[in-house]
């Protein structure tokens, strides 16, 4: 080896080895945010259920059973509810992050999580 | 040795790359029990106690101003607008400034909406609001004249040296629906003046304050389709990007009830005492919130004309989507939409 280099061969491999493991884990770090879509409903402004938009399907709350939802496509909506307006049903399908309906008589209200979609749904 | 230090430098300079690289993040929770809908506060701080602290604040003060503002309920200890309401006729009535505030407001909106906005109509709208909730027919003709008789914006006495608000004439009440919610996003967006990056969703009024620091240049607010396609599924009919504004829309789609086939929904002109006829749907975009809630509500009553003036005269944007199906806008409308030159063709 050339004693006098500032670099020698060894230096530059281990300089780029802490290279890729910053750009590692920086990248691992910005992909982490990004899950499948998913929705949450809340009950007295508290998250009691957080929903996989993946699998197709109809379930109640637990809480209130005469509240129904179904998954259909990737969207998910209020399909049944125990209360005078009907409002929260006829809301329909939900799929874009952003959006929200709710059962406001019953305290209870869904929204579909995730990056992209809008920030809120003005009506 | 120079070696070592130079290797030792970079490393230390990348280093924070590869870190959390996140000095705020973004936190969101709601709300309800106020003005008859749900409070959704998203926005970035430091860290989640540091957002709670802020959204606490804002709950707070919408409960408050819920309490003060509310026509149905008296709360121990406080003179609101229900007080009000049953003192027409009898006497001034001592109330803080934020109802002082919420009515002068109000009265100015009458003014520059040529009286589209009028919060003296009370007794026109409780009477639709009682056949709403019954829901088989429609308020008799007489009936609704004889309860537009009471109305009239100069009965509306406001002393702000006293701090009293007197409505003169028997049988008067307020309703201030189209105002008051756009009123109390305003104060309660002042409790979070902390927090530079922020949004309320009040019950479909978006207020956005600052920028999203995340990268987005601006707040992504969508304005949802009233009507469901024919899957059954929700879709935005347009984005608006902004900061610092305020997204207001009236409908006719929100509150309403059939009768005989027809649909009466629950923005009525104080002109012909019936539902609004010539839109579907109106947004209107303005710095401040209360302006934007009365000017959706003002905008969907007058014609389209009286509508473009007005929207000028505050500064404000807007769109309408007509019972034709049509889409108008100011100018300035078009430049922050995403969809309406697609959808119109540069209409």
């Amino acid at each position: 080896m050339d004693k006098r280099a500032l670099f020698y061969r060894r230096d530059v491999w281990l300089l780029t080895g802490f290279l890729l493991l910053t750009l590692l884990s920086f990248l691992l770090f910005r992909l982490s945010g990004q899950p499948a879509n998913t929705a949450q409903i809340m009950l007295d402004g508290q998250i009691v259920r957080i929903v996989s938009l993946e699998k197709d399907g109809e379930f109640a709350l637990e809480q209130n059973p005469h509240i129904r939802f179904s998954v259909r496509d990737g969207a998910i909506a209020f399909i049944s509810s125990d209360c005078p307006d009907q409002l929260c049903v006829h809301s329909g399908y939900l799929s874009q992050p952003g959006q929200m309906a709710a059962c406001l008589p019953r305290h209870v209200s869904l929204s579909v999580n995730g990056a992209g979609g809008v920030d809120a749904v003005a009506n | 040795m120079m070696k070592k230090i130079f290797i030792l430098l970079l490393t230390a300079a990348l280093l924070p790359l590869g870190g959390c690289g996140a000095g705020v993040q973004r936190y969101s929770t709601e709300f309800g029990g106020v003005f008859d809908t749900n409070i959704v506060v998203t926005g970035y701080a430091d860290s989640r106690d540091d957002f709670n602290r802020y959204a606490d604040m804002i709950q707070n003060r919408f409960t408050e101003l819920h309490r003060l503002f509310d026509i149905y309920h008296d709360y121990e200890g406080i003179n609101n607008l229900y007080t009000v309401n049953q003192h027409a006729g009898i006497a001034p009535v001592a109330v803080v400034p934020e109802v002082i505030g919420l009515l002068k407001l109000a009265r100015e909106g009458y003014e520059f909406s040529g009286g589209a906005v009028d919060v003296t109509m009370g007794p026109v709208l409780l009477l639709w609001h009682e056949y709403r909730a019954e829901g088989t027919s429609l308020p008799p003709a007489d009936a609704l004249q004889d309860a537009a008789s009471m109305s009239g914006i100069d009965n509306l006495i406001i002393d702000e040296e006293k701090g009293t608000v007197f409505l003169a004439k028997a049988g008067m009440s307020l309703d201030v629906g189209a105002v008051a919610k756009g009123y109390a996003a305003a104060l309660a967006a002042k409790e979070a003046a902390g927090m530079t990056s922020f949004l309320i969703n009040a019950g479909g009024s978006v207020t956005t304050v600052g920028k999203p620091p995340d990268g987005a240049e601006t707040w992504r607010v969508g304005i949802q389709d009233p009507k469901l396609d024919e899957n059954g599924t929700q879709y935005y009919l347009d984005v608006v990007t902004g900061s610092g504004m305020t997204v207001s829309c009236s409908g006719n789609y929100q509150r309403y009830y059939a009768v005989g086939g027809k649909q009466y929904h629950h923005i009525i002109d104080p002109v012909t005492l019936m539902p609004a006829e010539r839109f579907t749907q109106v947004a209107a975009l303005h710095p401040d919130p209360g302006l934007a809630d009365i000017l959706s509500t003002a905008l969907f009553i007058l014609p389209i004309d009286e509508g473009l003036a007005l929207a000028e005269k505050c500064g404000a944007e807007a769109l309408w989507i007509g019972t034709d199906g049509i889409w108008r806008a100011t100018e300035g409308y078009k430049d922050v939409s995403q969809m309406y030159n697609r959808e119109q063709g540069n209409g």
